[in-house]
């Protein structure tokens, strides 16, 4: 009870800390959300909700260490942040294999797409993590730009590469279109909200070049994450209740 | 094919815009103040290879559907280049001022080019709105930069009357607003769609972002070799393939090359004779006459084909 207490005495002037504990509570809520409408959608659905309430779960878990991490420390929990996200980025690859599955996609469009986003995070990780004290540019933009690379990979294969392609053949639905389409949005826009909280840390070229703060990392990390997991979930939700998505033929 | 720059969504230009910003972010802005003539190194292989040859084939553009005497498109074209080269000798500043004007609503033109609107002055409203909104965002973000630089060239120098009139900070503001209000009556207007609309924000969004943060010529280079010359070379090679029979991506390649090539070194001479004080003008002046020359009648010969392909649309 005393340490929920000294826990919930959030300063007031702390948008951080506020975004840590209303992303905990989210992810938590969309995660029960997932599990129990999970059995109302069509069987072939099933594991993409599965996926989505994992990946809510697994931020949750996170956040809920992240939160204490932050308030006792005051630092930025880089190391949970990135434990997290090496097990939900690549989950979020495995639900466009999962959604493009009906139109024929093969498991090595999965493996590519979770190679690319370990590249991604491994790369930030080391760039971030490993930054020396006082920050270095050179160390962050090497790292930042191989990540980058990950990155556009994933951007490429969801906007034009293989999981377009198979949205858009024949053997896909209208519904699961819209719905990759949607998923690439959230890619372009929503991924692209960590870019620039990893150019925000001691070193990072948003520091050194424009002067802004390195205590905006978590802030954007938290507004990127709660978009990007619970978003990313609602849309595979609005695909596997849609009507057209239960009809087609797996 | 193509480019897919008929796409609601983010099209492969767009695409190209995204990496190349994302790629140059960090190693710009890391370098803190990167060296001018590396700047315009960078900028002038960008514009030589993308940028020159998206103006290089008007003759072709215009001709190949109006079919007019060569003799009458050529002399409308050399004379507004002349009447512009006259008017930079006598009225420098306002001659400045009308090339900001003419590129912000050619660059709109080339970003709606897709749209066909029904009312004509809004489409004309839309280009100009948008192009002010980049064009007065480029000089506001790096004004201390212009400043500077302007101050430090004798000719050049008569420009920081503009600069410093503080009109940019009222242009960005008004033209931005602007373009969101066009752009969501035109949405009202059922002639684009939600996801045209996120992608015109973002993508302004996005430009504004790189204009900032991105050391200025860097900036508008990348805005204006893949938003703009890339698009407008997709769009004209889409064109003559269909006017065309078999014509392939290397025809297009060895239909540009000559006049690219005479252009490139047509500019390359200018320089040179005011580098070695032939031509008694700095080359900054003088690559701002010469660009602000070619636009004019380029600008005319694209409004003339973005009509063509609009009426075969419709």
């Amino acid at each position: 009870m005393i340490s929920l207490l000294e826990v919930i005495a959030i300063p007031k002037d702390d948008p951080i800390a506020f975004t840590f504990f209303t992303g905990y509570m989210a992810m938590a809520a969309a995660s029960v959300f997932f599990f129990f409408e999970r059995g109302r959608v069509a069987d072939k659905w099933k594991l993409s909700l599965l996926v989505s309430g994992l990946i809510t779960a697994i931020a949750a878990v996170h956040y809920y260490y992240m939160r204490d991490y932050y308030m006792v420390t005051g630092e930025n929990p880089t190391a949970l942040r990135y434990i997290d996200w090496t097990l939900t980025v690549p989950l979020m690859c495995v639900e466009f294999y999962l959604l493009t599955k009906v139109a024929g996609a093969k498991k090595s469009l999965m493996w590519k797409l979770i190679g690319a986003s370990v590249l991604m995070l491994v790369a930030g990780y080391i760039g971030e993590a490993f930054n020396p004290p006082g920050g270095s540019t050179s160390h962050s933009v090497m790292w930042g730009v191989i990540s980058t690379i990950g990155y556009i990979y994933v951007l490429y294969t969801a906007w034009f590469g293989e999981v377009a392609q198979l949205a858009n053949s024949d053997k896909s639905t209208p519904t699961v279109r819209r719905g990759i389409r949607t998923l690439a949005w959230f890619v372009l826009v929503g991924w692209a909200i960590y870019p620039i909280g990893y150019m925000c840390m001691p070193g990072g070229w948003l520091n050194t070049g424009l002067g802004w703060s390195s205590a905006n990392v978590d802030l954007f990390y938290n507004i990127a994450d709660a978009i990007n997991k619970i978003g990313f979930g609602l849309v595979v939700y609005a695909i596997a209740t849609s009507s057209d998505a239960n009809s087609a033929t797996a | 094919m193509g480019f897919g720059i008929y796409r609601n969504g983010m099209n492969k230009i767009g695409f190209l815009f995204f990496c190349g910003f994302f790629l140059a972010m960090p190693i710009f802005t890391s370098m803190q103040a990167v060296d001018m003539s590396i700047q315009l190194l960078l900028c002038l292989i960008g514009i030589a290879l993308v940028g020159i040859p998206h103006g290089a084939i008007d003759h072709i553009i215009y001709m190949e559907e109006r079919q007019p005497q060569p003799i009458l498109f050529y002399s409308f074209y050399f004379g507004l280049m002349g009447m512009y080269t006259l008017c930079w000798v006598y009225f420098p500043v306002l001659s400045f001022v009308l090339f900001l004007l003419l590129s912000a609503y050619h660059f709109g033109e080339s970003q709606f080019s897709d749209l066909d609107l029904s009312s004509k002055g809004l489409k004309w409203g839309l280009n100009f709105v948008w192009g002010c909104s980049i064009m007065s965002g480029l000089i506001l973000y790096n004004l201390d930069e212009l400043i500077v630089l302007s101050k430090s060239i004798p000719d050049v120098a008569q420009f920081v009357i503009v600069y410093e009139s503080e009109i940019f900070i009222w242009l960005v503001v008004v033209s931005s607003v602007t373009t969101v209000a066009v752009l969501l009556h035109i949405l009202k207007l059922n002639q684009i769609n939600i996801e045209r609309l996120l992608r015109e924000f973002y993508l302004l969004i996005l430009i504004h972002f790189c204009f900032y943060a991105l050391p200025f010529m860097i900036a508008f280079t990348l805005y204006f070799v893949t938003l703009h010359s890339a698009r407008v070379l997709t769009e004209e090679f889409d064109y003559l393939r269909k006017k065309r029979l078999n014509f392939s991506y290397e025809n297009f390649i060895k239909l540009l090359f000559p006049y690219t090539l005479v252009s490139v070194v047509g500019s390359a001479i200018l320089l040179y004779l005011s580098y070695v004080g032939i031509i008694k003008i700095s080359g900054v002046m003088l690559a701002l006459i010469f660009i602000s020359t070619l636009t004019l009648p380029h600008s005319f010969v694209m409004n003339d084909f973005y009509r063509k392909l609009n009426e075969k649309v419709v």
